[in-house]
This record gives structure tokens, C-alpha cells and sequence, in this order.
């Protein structure tokens, strides 16, 4: 399997709280351009902790964070990935985390499932890397490098400062400046606390509205995932 | 508003040939002529006054019903079993959130102005570089494109030649990113893939299912591998000069019109330099950056430049 097996856990170079700062961010951006781009919905999903992103490329990346937005857990899927030929298997897929502490592993089999391909007749799970997290640090069994090359990197843009985040989104998300400027304000009151919510005014819903009047429920849903909320209208 | 429709027959679309040079000894490719031959994406309906104005409409459109019902009560089952036995862990009921449950909703294309089009058609001039990934907007027109041409259907385009070890010869069904996710859901594919200095422009793109577009590795699909950049010190013939960049704090970015050979594949380059010279491509800068898919030029006056270019 690649040597895979033969090496020990690293620490990496990853700041928990900054990276689901990110991850909040590529949110609030989705969040707006949705109305005008529906079909990028299922590109960013938060249930509770854990936040799902899809790229064009069929690559997934799946992050559980704990209350206080520590890594708890990562898993990645990357069909770019050399290790698209040997990874399809259930103990491969749990082989990323055999140094990790048991609940953690039991965690990891139970989110494998939204990693399954097909494999033959069957769907298999289909995992490229792994990430956890113990005492505030992050483990993975790969060095940093090799966990940006098989997976890591679909995370790419979340991990960037602010600023160079939104350069690249206001590029590839096809922004206008009203929309960078609601999607920076939401993502600043939203990461004022973990557990918090934000409110999104009746004016910049309207701003929301007039790109895609008939996306906006599933607008609001999307928001309402991570805690921000659409103000009554008066 | 146009709705989609289930069964609607698709209408004759683009068919892509993609070459894929693996040749060794002296490369026979000219990097623009691999790619000079497809036209922008969607031409075929943004160039029709009466389709366009089809496509500018609001288009709503739904999936199949990609989920397996048992399947997902089953796994539903499984994972409430195990947020019963960890009680204090909340990341069991968070996981039940995650599970398809409903079938594709109905999501809306809004109307698009000719104005709106021009707006994001000029700031694609900035944003197009290769090794790029197709904007929101590109991926907008392709798929109103798509729809419109298939009679509100998506269907993937149909590659002639074995792309990606695999032969594709038939179009096939696409689902639309309305929730969840299946294999068939549709993908913006690069043509000239990525990993190889496709670029991000209309005429690089093509709509596949998204299980065939990641079916393949960095180093596979279209592209040439033969050439290789010269490294620091070395000899004239072992390699070619660095294409021109800008680097910017998402990496360098290449001159769009030198797209198509800069390349990441060591093991397979020829023993020697391509016969065209290289960075010769950058002529023909002002023929690559006519993508606009609605005003593409005409494949007469296309020619015209082309062999005008390679004549000089």
C-alpha cells in the first residue's frame, strides 16, 4: 500500500480555529452567490460540527469540529490522487487513522459513508486521507505535503488569509462588490463566537433576492446551516 | 420561463476530439492548432439570436430522483443506533443531517441580461489563465447552453476518441447539482486537462458527468507531454524557456494564449524539441482571445487568421 503503512503520525502545520474561520468564510460565500449560481449547492454543507465541500473535480473534504473549533476530525476523498489505484476498501479508507485514539477511529468509520464509490458491484469507501485532531494539535499519518496532495488540498482556499481568499473567490465565484462586501460582513459577525449566530439585514437579502428571486429558500436553508439568520421582514 | 423536461430528445451537439501526443522523438504538435479546432462552448446556441434569447431566460430545472430511499433509512437506522450508544457525542446526530433524504428539488436559473453577460465576459479577460477552474458564471452559460441545445435536457457532450482510457461515444443524461450528490450529476470537464495547462476558457470546456471527469489521474487525458521546462544552467536542448507568468498570491499564472504545452509530465517527453518553436503559440493571441460564445469569429475568417499566422 504505497509504504503507507509503515509510518508514524506527524503533527501538522494547521491552525484549527483559522481553518474553520475559512471554512465560514467559503460559506458566506457560497451563501450569497447561490441565489444567482443554484447549482452550486451542494458545493459547502454544516450539519451541526461538521462541514462537508465539494470541488469541480469530484474531490471531497469532510471536517468535524469540536464546539470551541478545534479539528476533531478530517477525511478527504481526491481522484486526482496516485492513490486512486489502491484505496478502495473499507481498512484502507481506516488505515489514515489507525494512530488515532478509538473514538475517533469509531467516528471515522461512521462518516465513511459519505465517501463511498463504486467499486465493481459494490460501494466501497473511497478515502484518500486523513486528518485528526488531539489536544488542540493535528494529526495525520502523512507529512504535510503528502496530506496536501491526496486530499489536503481540496481545502486550499479555506486555509488562505482572508484577503487572499477573497481575491480568488471574487475571481472563481464570479463576485460582485455589493456581494463581497455582505458576504465579509456576515462572516465577521458570525466568527465573533463559535457558537453565535449573524443576521442578514432586509436590505441585503433584497440585495440576495434581486440575483435569483426564486433560489432564496433554498438560500436561507443554506445559511441557516451555520448559524446566520434572515431578519424578519418589518 | 422555460421548465425542463424529461424525455426531450437531444438536438446534434459538438463532438470532441481530443488529442493526446505521446509520441516520442520529435513532437509533431503545434500547441494552438490542438485546441483552434473546438469552438466557445455553447456557440451553437449564444450565436442564434433565438436561442440566446432561450438561454437569457430563467430556466428551472430538477433532478431524477438520484436517492435510494431504503438506503438512506437503512444508514439513517445504523447511525441513530450509534448516536444512541455515544449519547454525549454529538457528532452522531450531526452525521444524520448529512444523509440524502430528499429526492432533487426544482432549483431556478434567473434571467441574465445581455449587459450582465458583457460585464462577466470582460472581467474573464483578467480571470482566465490556464491550469484555472472554470468560474461560476462559465459554468452558467455552459449549462444554459446545454439545456437549450438538448431541449431542456442535460446531456453530456460526446468525446469521439478514447479520452481518458475510456471510449465515449454516446451522450448520456445528466442530473443537475440540486442536492445531494450522485455520479451522474453534471461536471464543467477541461478538455485540455488542467494538470496540463488547460485552460479556463469556453472553448477548453465540455459537460460530463462528474463520475467520467474524475476518472482520471493529474497526468492523464489530452495534452502534450513531450516538453519539459528548462531547468537553471542546463543545456539549451534540455527543455524549453519558462512560458511568461505573472505571480500573483495564487501562484504564477501563465498567458492564457500559452496554454497548452507547459506541462507536469516527466516520464514520457520526447527526446527532442517540438518542430514549432516554443512559446510560438503566443502569435496567435489575438485569435485565442476571441472567447466570447456568442460572438466567436466565423471558422472561414478563424482559418484566414490561422493560416496567415503559421505562413508568417
Amino acid at each position: 500500500m504505497d509504504g503507507f503503512d509503515g509510518r508514524e503520525k506527524k503533527e501538522l502545520a494547521i491552525n484549527g480555529a483559522a481553518l474553520w474561520e475559512g471554512c465560514i468564510l467559503a460559506s458566506c460565500v457560497h451563501g450569497v452567490m447561490l441565489p444567482e449560481y443554484p447549482f452550486i449547492l451542494p458545493e459547502h454543507v454544516w450539519s451541526g460540527g461538521i462541514y462537508v465541500t465539494r470541488n469541480e473535480e469530484g474531490g471531497k473534504a469532510a471536517l468535524y469540529f469540536s464546539e470551541n473549533r478545534e479539528v476533531i476530525l478530517g477525511m478527504f476523498q481526491d481522484f486526482r490522487s496516485e492513490r486512486t489505484e489502491l484505496v478502495l476498501s473499507g481498512e484502507y479508507a481506516m488505515s489514515h487513522y489507525q494512530d488515532a485514539p478509538e473514538e475517533i477511529r469509531r467516528m471515522a468509520q461512521a462518516l465513511t459513508f459519505l465517501f463511498e464509490a463504486q467499486g465493481g458491484e459494490k460501494r466501497l469507501p473511497f478515502v484518500t486521507a486523513g486528518i485528526w485532531g488531539e489536544n488542540g494539535k493535528i494529526f495525520c499519518r502523512d507529512t504535510q505535503e503528502d496530506w496536501l496532495l491526496h486530499g489536503g488540498h481540496i481545502l486550499e482556499t479555506q486555509m488562505l488569509p482572508f484577503t487572499e481568499a477573497m481575491e480568488r473567490y471574487q475571481v472563481h465565484c464570479s463576485m460582485d462588490e455589493r456581494r463581497m462586501e455582505i458576504a465579509e460582513r456576515i462572516y465577521r459577525e458570525r466568527i465573533q463566537s463559535p457558537s453565535g449566530q449573524a443576521v442578514l439585514t432586509e436590505e441585503e437579502i433584497n440585495a440576495l433576492a434581486a440575483t435569483g428571486p426564486c433560489n432564496m429558500e433554498a438560500c436561507q436553508e443554506v445559511f441557516g446551516k451555520f448559524g446566520i439568520m434572515f431578519a424578519e421582514a418589518e | 420561463m422555460s421548465k425542463a423536461m424529461v424525455g426531450a430528445k437531444a438536438v446534434k451537439g459538438p463532438r470532441i476530439k481530443p488529442t493526446d501526443c505521446k509520441k516520442k522523438g520529435a513532437c509533431p504538435c503545434n500547441p494552438f492548432l490542438r485546441c483552434s479546432g473546438r469552438r466557445p462552448y455553447g456557440n451553437e446556441v449564444w450565436g442564434n439570436p433565438e436561442r440566446r434569447a432561450q438561454a437569457m431566460q430563467g430556466i428551472a430545472y430538477g433532478g431524477h430522483e438520484p436517492v435510494d430511499k431504503d438506503a438512506a433509512l437503512e444508514l439513517f437506522r445504523k447511525i441513530r443506533e450509534k448516536a444512541k450508544k455515544e449519547p454525549r457525542n454529538p457528532f452522531y446526530r450531526n452525521l444524520e443531517g448529512l444523509i440524502d433524504k430528499e429526492k432533487g428539488r426544482v432549483l431556478i436559473l434567473p434571467e441574465i441580461t445581455e449587459g450582465e453577460i458583457n460585464a462577466q465576459i470582460a472581467k474573464l479577460q483578467s480571470g482566465t489563465h490556464n491550469a484555472a477552474e472554470f468560474t461560476f458564471f462559465q459554468k452558467s452559460m455552459a449549462i444554459r447552453a446545454n439545456l437549450v441545445r438538448n431541449g431542456l435536457v442535460m446531456r453530456s457532450d460526446i468525446y469521439v476518441t478514447g479520452y481518458r482510457g475510456k471510449k465515449k461515444t454516446e451522450s448520456k443524461d445528466m442530473i443537475p447539482y440540486s442536492g445531494g450528490y450522485t455520479p451522474e450529476q453534471w461536471s464543467l470537464d477541461h478538455v485540455q486537462v488542467r494538470a496540463k495547462g488547460g485552460c479556463n476558457r469556453f472553448c477548453n470546456g465540455a459537460l460530463l458527468q462528474v463520475q467520467d471527469n474524475c476518472s482520471g489521474k493529474n497526468d492523464r487525458g489530452p495534452g502534450c507531454p513531450c516538453v519539459d521546462v528548462r531547468k537553471k544552467g542546463a543545456a539549451k536542448d534540455d527543455g524549453q524557456d519558462d512560458f511568461k507568468y505573472k505571480v500573483t498570491k495564487e501562484g504564477k499564472k501563465y498567458s492564457l494564449y500559452e496554454c497548452t504545452t507547459y506541462c507536469v509530465n516527466k516520464k514520457n517527453k520526447a527526446e527532442n524539441m517540438p518542430t514549432d518553436t516554443p512559446g510560438s503559440i503566443q502569435q496567435y493571441k489575438d485569435v485565442c482571445c476571441a472567447d466570447d460564445p456568442r460572438y466567436p469569429r466565423k471558422k472561414a475568417v478563424l482559418k484566414r487568421e490561422v493560416e496567415k499566422i503559421c505562413k508568417s
